[in-house]
């Protein structure tokens, strides 16, 4: 398993690497440049003025020069600044992180608890009203837009109730709480549908194999059965949408970023390409690329936790 | 002894009554206390530098002093408690208030150990800005600087090579120019932006990336600031920013609202509405140095084929201001009747000039040929609303008189690359607002220089304009640009918008922002009403 591990890590490398290059390349392909873009209504720059803050910048330099700059200067850990901000990239990034980890976790938190229970148990009883409810909830988990449904959530909770904050991240644990609960909710009603869905489906293949009809014919409990022999095996799928949709969480969910004015680093990213700061876009896609890396090999690693019959070479 | 206690304390009492009496009579602080908060779309780091976008200099006009501040378009002190201007405008002699301090309690200056905001600081932040060529230091400005000196520690003498009629425009000149302290920007170097220190009325106390600012009142300056705290909270979402505004989780919103809002909050009691003061036109460039734009006939036609007036009022709603020209009603340079003279809606006029320029439809297919061959016109905008809005539009009105209009949409920074290869078509843009825009904009290397407008008339008058003091003067040079302008590239005109902000109502003695952000100045001290709220 370490050996396993080890060599896993190490090909993350080239994988990286070749990620990096890609974004770097693709991202100088689109047209555009960075210091128009910073240009606003109170601050208009004339054509030659442009052209002296891009070549203070080194944007008039040739593209292999500046991508040369870009990984020596990665390779001692500075990951440049951005162009837009003027702020170190690794700041803007590490700062944006931790918000992003603490949505995508709750999200995932918050649909799990509901979705599991929902799933399972709209297998166990299927061709029920139990089950045709829980499906229409899960087909309305996945078809509503987020958008959407944040602001409805706002104007229902934040502006009609008053019970909850509809922007800002507040000063004490509880107030960050209250804060995280409008989208995390929001967030996790997309994943709910899908995990739903998948919990069912998944249950039900596993109700249907001759391990779980034998288990009843010998006489053994409908609990003890569903719960102890068919849900461990019905877990693999589910952890592998799970950390599929959690990598995804961790590249940023845009939408509810924007909407409740949270912090992100996919709202980063998508800011930085419309403003081509071009380093904070190739090392935000570095961040992303790793982290799905280590996330799916944390979820192969989880899996032989699950079924023991699953070893690596 | 019970009728001396009794004396003691009713002349404690009127002694305290006398003591309160001032403050209650100039009504300088009516509630103490509080925090602001403000909403706004965009925030990024707040190095006077560098810092591109509007919204973060709200914070850094309230952090930093600047040597002076705009209000209601016209300077008024602040650093510099007066200033004096030589005769030919070239000299100018900043008096600096004494007793300035720095911010304190912070890694540069620990409490109690601050020290006087002087001359010295005032040039140091002057060439600081003129030595970084990375700066948004206006061209205008940098190429007439010749120096800037400290001339004893409370008065600054800035040489200019000629005069700078536009040194006070709220989009050019010094109005950016805030006042660092060197020991701040030495120690924090490329991270100052994320540490700002200042000596104006807030101090800094927190920057979170995307999400707040938070600034705190400054004990030590030369006003009170009656609020506690300032917050800038980064709502990049329009819609959601409304309802926060509606639900008393922002206080301000301080970037531009939404026409369709405009309308809501108009109606709204609790709510006030504050025209920035400074009308944006929405236009059209194009290819002027290219068939057939280059023909005056051919952008004639372009602009009298559209009603550009109903169009705008339907994208803009209350915010749409009606006129053409460089500048809005209200700002130097604009010249009335513009709009009617130039850009009235006649399609017929439009078709005429079309056929006249043997632009027709021969095949009969309902589309104009130029030289046999199909005249398609590709029309590039941004994604962003409303500019597909008008875009769809043009196509419309293109039909209508046989021009057919190809639309392209794409992000503004595609956009701006076709403009900067000067890609034959017909731009959307929007934009521009004020004096210093107009030269940014039209003038010498303005920015649509790259699609072929040039001319030597209208570049000398607005070089003239902006070095001329004469405000008379200067006003008939700059409505000779605009007319020339007109008169000459008929760029296809809509009129222009009004940008609002919208405040919630128990937020007093607040006059809005006009780029920069004056909370704490002799005439205004924001406060909050909390019974209000």
């Amino acid at each position: 398993m370490k050996k396993y591990i080890i060599r896993r890590l190490i090909l993350m490398i080239p994988l990286v690497f070749g990620v990096t290059t890609l974004t770097f390349a693709l991202i100088h392909l689109i047209p555009g440049d960075p210091v128009e873009l910073m240009m606003s209504n109170a601050r208009q720059l004339t054509q030659e003025e442009i052209e002296r803050i891009r070549d203070k910048l080194g944007l008039n330099d040739p593209l292999p020069l500046q991508y040369v700059r870009y990984l020596t200067n990665l390779l001692q850990g500075d990951m440049g600044i951005s162009v837009r901000s003027r702020s170190p990239v690794s700041y803007e990034i590490a700062q944006r992180l931790p918000d992003t980890i603490i949505l995508a976790v709750s999200s995932i938190m918050l649909a799990l608890v509901f979705a599991l229970p929902i799933g399972i148990l709209s297998a166990l009883k299927r061709g029920t009203w139990v089950d045709t409810a829980a499906m229409t909830f899960a087909l309305f988990g996945v078809s509503i837009p987020a958008f959407w449904f944040g602001i409805m959530l706002m104007l229902i909770f934040g502006l009609y109730l008053d019970w909850l904050p509809t922007v800002g991240q507040g000063k004490t644990p509880i107030e960050f709480t209250r804060s995280l609960i409008l989208p995390s909710v929001t967030l996790s009603l997309i994943l709910l549908g899908l995990v739903t869905r998948v919990a069912r489906s998944s249950m039900l293949e596993v109700l249907s194999l001759d391990y779980v009809r034998t288990a009843h014919a010998k006489g053994m409990g409908a609990r003890r059965v569903n719960f102890r022999h068919a849900l461990p095996n019905a877990l693999i799928p589910i952890l592998t949408i799970v950390s599929g949709q959690f990598a995804t969480l961790l590249g940023g969910t845009v939408v509810i970023e924007k909407v409740f004015g949270w912090p992100g680093i996919g709202r980063l990213a998508v800011d930085a390409i419309f403003a081509r700061d071009y380093l904070i876009v190739t090392n935000t896609v570095l961040v992303f690329a790793t982290m799905v890396i280590l996330v799916n090999l944390a979820t192969d690693i989880l899996y032989t936790y699950i079924d023991p019959r699953i070893r690596f070479q | 002894m019970k009728f001396k206690t009794v004396v003691i304390f009713a002349a404690l009492a009127f002694v305290l009554a006398l003591s309160l009496a001032p403050a209650a009579a100039d009504g300088h602080c009516p509630q103490e206390g509080g925090t602001f908060t403000i909403g706004v779309d965009t925030f990024l780091p707040m190095d006077p530098n560098t810092a591109a976008h509007d919204w973060t200099f709200y914070a850094i006009t309230n952090i930093n002093s600047m040597l002076f501040r705009i209000e209601s378009g016209q300077p008024v002190g602040d650093l510099a408690e007066s200033w004096d201007i030589s005769e030919d405008g070239t000299i100018y002699t900043w008096h600096i208030r004494p007793g300035m301090m720095w911010h304190d309690g912070n890694e540069i200056f620990p409490e109690g150990e601050s020290r006087e905001v002087t001359a010295h600081d005032v040039v140091y932040s002057i060439y600081r800005q003129y030595n970084d060529e990375s700066s948004i230091m206006a061209a205008d400005l940098r190429n007439l600087f010749v120096s800037a000196e400290a001339t004893d520690d409370h008065t600054v003498v800035l040489t200019l090579s000629g005069p700078d009629a536009i040194i006070y425009d709220k989009a050019r000149g010094l109005t950016f120019t805030a006042i660092v302290a060197q020991e701040a920007i030495e120690h924090y170097g490329d991270d100052y932006g994320l540490n700002p220190l200042g000596s104006g009325p807030f101090e800094f106390v927190s920057y979170s990336p995307d999400e707040e600012v938070v600034l705190r009142a400054n004990e030590d300056y030369y006003i009170d600031p009656c609020l506690d705290e300032v917050i800038f909270r980064v709502m990049p979402d329009v819609p959601a920013a409304m309802i926060a505004l509606e639900a008393g989780d922002i206080d301000w919103w301080g970037s531009v609202t939404p026409g369709d809002d405009v309308g809501r909050f108009l109606d709204n009691e609790d709510m006030t509405v504050i025209n920035f003061g400074c009308p944006v036109a929405t236009r059209l460039y194009m290819s002027v140095d290219k068939a057939p734009f280059d023909d005056v006939r051919f952008r004639k036609a372009l602009s009298h084929m559209k009603d550009g007036e109903a169009i705008n009022a339907a994208l803009r709603g209350p915010t749409h201001v009606k006129g053409a020209g460089t500048a809005g009603p209200g700002v130097a340079g604009y010249v009335e009747g513009l709009y009617d003279e130039y850009h009235s809606y006649d399609p017929e006029l439009a078709m005429s000039l079309l056929d006249e320029l043997g632009i027709v439809d021969s095949d009969g297919d309902g589309w104009r040929e130029m030289d046999g061959e199909l005249l398609e016109i590709p029309m590039f905008a941004w994604n962003s609303d409303p500019a597909p809005d008008y875009v769809a539009a043009i196509v419309d009105a293109g039909a209508q008189v046989g021009l057919m209009i190809r639309p392209e949409i794409a992000d503004p920074g595609t956009n701006n690359a076709r403009r900067n290869d000067g890609e034959w078509g017909i731009y959307l843009g929007q934009g521009w607002c004020g004096e210093g825009g107009t030269n940014a904009l039209w003038g010498r290397n303005g920015w649509i220089s790259t699609l072929g407008y040039v001319d030597e008339e209208i570049f000398n008058l607005l070089d003239l304009s902006a070095q001329n003091l004469n405000e008379e003067e200067r006003e008939g040079q700059l409505q000779a640009a605009t007319t020339r302008i007109a008169a000459l590239y008929f760029e296809p005109a809509f009129g222009f918008f009004n940008i609002f902000t919208v405040k919630n109502n128990y937020v007093k003695d607040f006059f809005g922002g006009e780029w920069t952000l004056n909370l704490v100045t002799d005439d205004h001290n924001v406060w909050i009403n909390e019974d209000e709220r």
